[in-house]
């Protein structure tokens, strides 16, 4: 008989300053009791709307420039080496909206004035990691002008302890590049994995052959309108 | 079959766009060279053409019929994605037009792919095309940019060693044919220009800055690529600033790492550069510059000259619009008569070929040009244009205005009278075609039907050329001010008295390169 799983007990193992571990005792389908290990959040989101944390997809758009993405790199300790992500931020208990925190952790981490590319944007929840952890992230879509004079020559604003470096990579071929940069890379880089699935989402746009609008509006490639395509011997 | 608009022709523009560093790049090239051409499209509207080079060095290629803006959309341009290109718009000719002809021309050579645009035409074609043939190439079209592709192709007896020497292959062409060509060259992602030694056609250096209003010009990471067109009026649309002309004769390469003159060909026995004066009267936007001088303030200064020659008395100065607007203003502003318009202009009048009948042909202009009664109704009219060729445009004109109640009509052309063919590529009428050649200019005057007619003279247009020895100084600062505006920075010494040059064959009969058939 299949039932709905139930939480019948969270103990805390481990309280650390940002993440406390948790013994988790549930039941599962079948009503059998079962314990799981979880991280939380030490200072957890008390607003069941709101997601823990947001993620930015910043898109930098210059006139006569291939849009690109503003992405950050930093080292992160628990995997032992650099990654490549999207810029992030937690959600305070202040009354931010997540908006408000996307375009503020965005000129945090990168320096750019951003604009939300969609205001009615429904920010759904999403979780980072359900197997692991509990915290939920809203991913929030963000156009920056980037002929604006705010955004020309920006540095980031870091706290004490933050060394992110800002990194642009077109949109148009992303996965490639991705691929390359970890190939290049002379420690080992990570890419996170939303990142790269967005990458693989864009080759996907391509390969379906959808209706067209040129890549600057993230388009397809289908080549059949420019003739006479010349390859170079080496 | 004859044209509406009574002009000389056969401009065409090229244009190039090398970006820098990192490849693939961030700039959108193919974009940039579309703007360029939009840019030149008053220099050729029957065709355009782009090819780039993307990743790979591979090179694509799209050429079209009609308007730049109709040829390239944004998803043909997103196709063309690169790092490098050239582009062209080409103007019609008589006879059948086809994509064949269209340009780029891109081939294959023992060095790999290369594409090349130019404007102008060889003065020793004919001769060229007996010795390409000679050797045992084919051609397949009868055009010149595919003379000087196949030039290009010819090895070099110097042997190359796997590393191609355009530069060397480069100046043969140019020793072996010396006017008149401005062209581009794409090669991998590097671009080559080159000027004829006499400098006939124009073509001119820029660079691409992040910042349209950047106080840090001296600050090399700001510089995104570099540009390269027949005329500088493009590139404030796109961001870009003129370094400055091609020098007659030079060859200059850009690549991802910047911008380097490669050498100069001299010309025989000290002769002058002879820069197309046309470009001057007519061709060219009056926001180009050319010798470090705006076109505009030549335009003017023609008008200036040719009220000192020919003075009337009038009600009011006028013009055809509109590149004749600086010299009726120059001419209003010289002799005191206030200037006003007589004539509204329909833009959307493509240029057309019509049959040689006399009636169509005067309502084809009636198509272009309306009058603007209250301003002609009993009034002394002066109406200055820059040139007449055949002389269909201006007489129905002047009867339009006559109909419409004009006291007075005279005519002052700021030009000298097209009397000679062009060997260097611009499309002349035969002599006897010519208004010049067929009648006294008593007998033109007649023909239009007008109180008065005067051209500017031969030494009239070259002093309003060369200001040195004219302009008084208060509107030579106003010329500078505007350079400075546009920030020509690096800019060379203006080219010397003695050094500067002009073609007037057209208008005296005295060409500046020997005729070689």
């Amino acid at each position: 008989m299949s039932q709905e799983c139930k939480i019948k007990d969270v103990e805390v193992v481990h309280q650390g300053k940002w993440l406390q571990t948790e013994l988790i005792t549930y039941t599962d389908p079948n009503g059998t009791q079962r314990q799981w290990e979880g991280l939380s959040y030490a200072h957890k989101q008390t607003d069941p709307e709101m997601p823990d944390s947001v993620i930015v997809v910043p898109v930098l758009k210059r006139n006569l420039h291939h849009n690109c993405f503003v992405l950050v790199k930093q080292f992160r300790p628990p995997i032992a080496a650099c990654c490549l992500e999207f810029p992030a931020g937690m959600c305070d208990k202040n009354q931010e909206s997540v908006h408000d925190v996307a375009l503020r952790e965005l000129f945090e981490e990168t320096g750019y004035t951003g604009m939300i590319a969609d205001e009615t944007a429904v920010n759904l929840p999403t979780s980072l990691d359900p197997g692991s952890e509990s915290p939920s992230t809203a991913i929030a879509n963000v156009i920056i002008d980037g002929d604006d004079p705010k955004n020309i020559d920006c540095k980031p604003h870091l706290d004490e302890g933050e060394f992110t470096e800002v990194v642009l990579l077109p949109v148009r071929g992303l996965l490639g590049r991705l691929k390359q940069l970890v190939a290049d890379s002379k420690t080992l880089l990570r890419i996170d994995s939303r990142l790269y699935a967005l990458a693989l989402g864009l080759e996907m746009g391509i390969t379906l052959n959808c209706k067209t609008k040129d890549y600057d509006n993230l388009d397809t490639h289908d080549s059949s309108t420019v003739g006479n395509v010349y390859l170079n011997k080496k | 079959m004859c044209e509406v608009e009574d002009r000389l022709h056969d401009e065409c523009g090229v244009f190039a766009c090398v970006s820098k560093g990192k490849r693939p790049t961030e700039l959108d090239v193919a974009n940039v060279i579309s703007l360029g051409l939009v840019g030149l499209q008053h220099r050729g509207q029957e065709s355009a053409g782009i090819v780039t080079c993307g990743d790979s060095d591979l090179f694509k290629v799209h050429k079209g019929m009609g308007l730049v803006s109709n040829v390239f959309n944004p998803h043909v341009l997103s196709q063309l994605n690169g790092n490098s290109g050239i582009g062209h718009t080409r103007y019609s000719t008589h006879g059948a037009s086809s994509i064949a002809n269209c340009q780029p021309f891109v081939v294959d050579t023992q060095h790999g792919y290369i594409a090349v645009a130019h404007n102008g035409e060889l003065v020793n074609k004919r001769k060229l095309r007996k010795q390409i043939l000679n050797r045992g190439v084919g051609l397949s079209t009868g055009s010149d940019s595919e003379l000087i592709t196949q030039l290009l192709c010819l090895p070099l007896d110097s042997g190359e060693e796997n590393q191609p020497n355009w530069t060397e292959r480069l100046t043969k062409l140019m020793t072996r044919t010396p006017a008149a060509y401005s062209l581009v060259m794409l090669h991998n992602d590097v671009v080559y220009a080159a000027r004829d030694p006499y400098g006939n056609r124009p073509l001119c250096v820029g660079r691409l800055v992040s910042q349209l209003h950047s106080n840090q010009v001296e600050d090399d990471s700001i510089v995104e690529g570099w540009v390269v067109s027949s005329e500088s009026c493009v590139f404030q649309s796109m961001g870009a600033e003129l370094i400055r002309e091609v020098k007659p004769g030079e060859i200059i390469r850009l690549n991802r790492h910047g911008v380097t003159s490669m050498g100069t060909i001299k010309r025989e026995e000290s002769r002058k550069p002879a820069f197309c004066v046309f470009e001057y009267v007519y061709f060219s936007r009056p926001d180009s510059i050319y010798e470090g001088q705006m076109v505009y303030s030549v335009r003017k200064r023609c008008g200036i000259q040719l009220a000192k020659e020919a003075p009337v008395s009038a009600d009011v100065i006028s013009t055809v619009p509109e590149s004749a607007t600086p010299s009726a203003f120059g001419f209003a502003q010289e002799s005191g008569i206030p200037y006003d318009e007589v004539l509204a202009k329909n833009r959307y009048i493509g240029r057309t070929f019509i049959q040689p009948s006399t009636r169509l042909r005067k309502l084809a202009v009636a198509k272009k040009f309306g009058v603007l009664v209250e301003n002609v109704r009993g009034k002394r009219i002066v109406v200055v244009d820059d040139s007449i060729v055949r002389g269909n445009t201006m007489s129905s004109i002047v009867r339009m205005l006559r109909d419409n109640g004009a006291k007075e009509v005279h005519v002052r052309i700021a030009s000298p009278p097209v009397r000679n063919p062009c060997y260097m590529g611009i499309n002349i009428p035969t002599r006897t075609e010519l208004l010049a050649n067929q009648m006294s200019l008593d007998e033109t005057r007649e023909f239009l039907d007008v109180d008065s007619l005067a051209y500017l003279s031969v030494e009239g247009l070259l002093k309003s050329v060369r200001p040195e020895s004219n302009v008084n100084p208060d509107k030579e600062k106003n010329v500078n001010l505007s350079l400075n505006r546009l920030k020509i920075v690096e800019s060379e010494e203006p080219t010397r008295k003695d050094e500067a040059g002009h073609c007037v064959a057209c208008l005296t009969g005295n060409y500046p390169v020997p005729l070689d058939w």
